[in-house]
């Protein structure tokens, strides 16, 4: 993956947010994604503006104690996002 | 001509049949689906007819033939396939889920699954074990009807790969009357359980099963996020839904407690729920 492109979420989804979490619904594709916590602060920070490096550093300045396992993660979230077709990257 | 009527999720299904046969196959298959025979508007007809050239019987959507062959359990998968089908095609009123349904100790254990993934075998299970069988396959949950819950009370049906399971089933190596061939089994339910009786009561409990033939057994709490995506993938009439029926299922799944259930046997099943079902 190109941590340098920007990860884009398609317009047309459902999302609701519980508990801390997400669950995501694409009508078109009639696909569903869940988003644990951490997935739920990756999503929230997908912007259209920030890339995955840029989305992997801010994660890290704010949990320094898991700087490694934040870039594994932000990867993971982004992987799923765009296999389901609710974000793609550019 | 006699004309056998199925209804269920606010349709009826008609199926128009020639012969006595044909009539008591379609009784084996239906007689316990809430609202046989009412005489509710007919949505769409099928037909089930004997031909005595070959001996066999014709299932056909008008001049189209669906299947042709001997009343059995491959025969009973395309009936329930297109009835279904017909059953739901309209159907806007609530949300259809691919589950399977057991009432226990008062309350409502849903078992949502895609085919395949083992929700039968378990629901069959739990039923011998004393719960009272609901559904195997399909539940509707009315939108309009006091979220009044409707179970497909069909036989048991069994894939070919859990056919050995009916002598643990039904305490029986050759139960009668049970169709079985190299499709599957359909079992009446009351051979495994004989005490039933038909609930309306929306789910207490969402189960869903995972067969991990590997994994280490657990029963896992989830939260109502990932219960909405798990369940989404069951629904069965979404397109028919405004916004596909997401947020009647994010209704469903923050009202009701929810778990995954992974297991390599029944006997980890039995003791990964064991607390569920001794709580009240």
């Amino acid at each position: 993956m190109d941590i340098n492109k920007i990860i884009y979420l398609n317009d047309d989804y459902f999302i609701e947010r519980i508990d801390g979490e997400i669950t995501v619904y694409h009508p078109t594709l009639t696909t569903s994604v869940y988003l644990n916590e951490t997935g739920a602060l990756i999503w929230e920070l997908c912007n259209g503006e920030r890339s995955v490096a840029d989305i992997i550093s801010i994660l890290s300045e704010l949990y320094p104690e898991s700087a490694e396992q934040i870039e594994t993660d932000v990867k993971e979230i982004v992987i799923k996002l765009v296999e389901h077709k609710i974000g793609f990257l550019k | 001509m006699s004309l056998f009527s199925i209804s269920f999720a606010d349709a009826t299904v008609g199926i128009t049949g020639a012969d006595d046969r044909a009539l008591e196959f379609l009784s084996f298959l239906f007689s316990d689906i809430p609202g046989i025979g009412d005489d509710d508007e007919i949505a769409y007809t099928l037909s089930l007819t004997y031909d005595p050239d070959t001996n066999t019987h014709r299932f056909s959507d008008g001049s189209r033939t669906i299947h042709r062959g001997e009343l059995n359990a491959g025969f009973a998968a395309h009936v329930y396939d297109h009835v279904i089908y017909h059953l739901l095609d309209h159907a806007d009123n609530g949300i259809a889920l691919h589950a399977g349904a057991v009432a226990a100790n008062g309350r409502v254990i849903i078992l949502p699954g895609i085919s395949g993934a083992g929700k039968s075998s378990l629901t069959a299970w739990l039923t011998s074990r004393g719960c009272s069988y609901q559904s195997d396959e399909l539940i509707y949950i009315s939108a309009t009807a006091a979220d009044m819950v409707f179970y497909f009370s069909r036989p048991i049906c069994l894939k070919a790969g859990s056919v050995p399971l009916l002598a643990e089933l039904t305490g029986s190596v050759a139960p009668q009357p049970v169709l079985i061939d190299n499709f599957g089994a359909v079992v009446p339910h009351r051979l495994v359980n004989p005490e039933f009786f038909a609930v309306q009561n929306a789910p207490d409990i969402i189960l869903f099963p995972d067969f991990q033939p590997t994994a280490e057994p657990r029963l896992e709490p989830i939260g109502a996020a990932r219960a909405t995506t798990m369940l989404m993938g069951c629904l069965v009439n979404a397109r028919n839904l405004e916004q596909h029926g997401f947020r009647q299922i994010i209704r469903l799944a923050e009202s009701t407690t929810a778990f995954r259930l992974s297991y390599r046997s029944f006997e980890d099943a039995a003791t990964c729920l064991s607390p569920l079902f001794a709580a009240a």
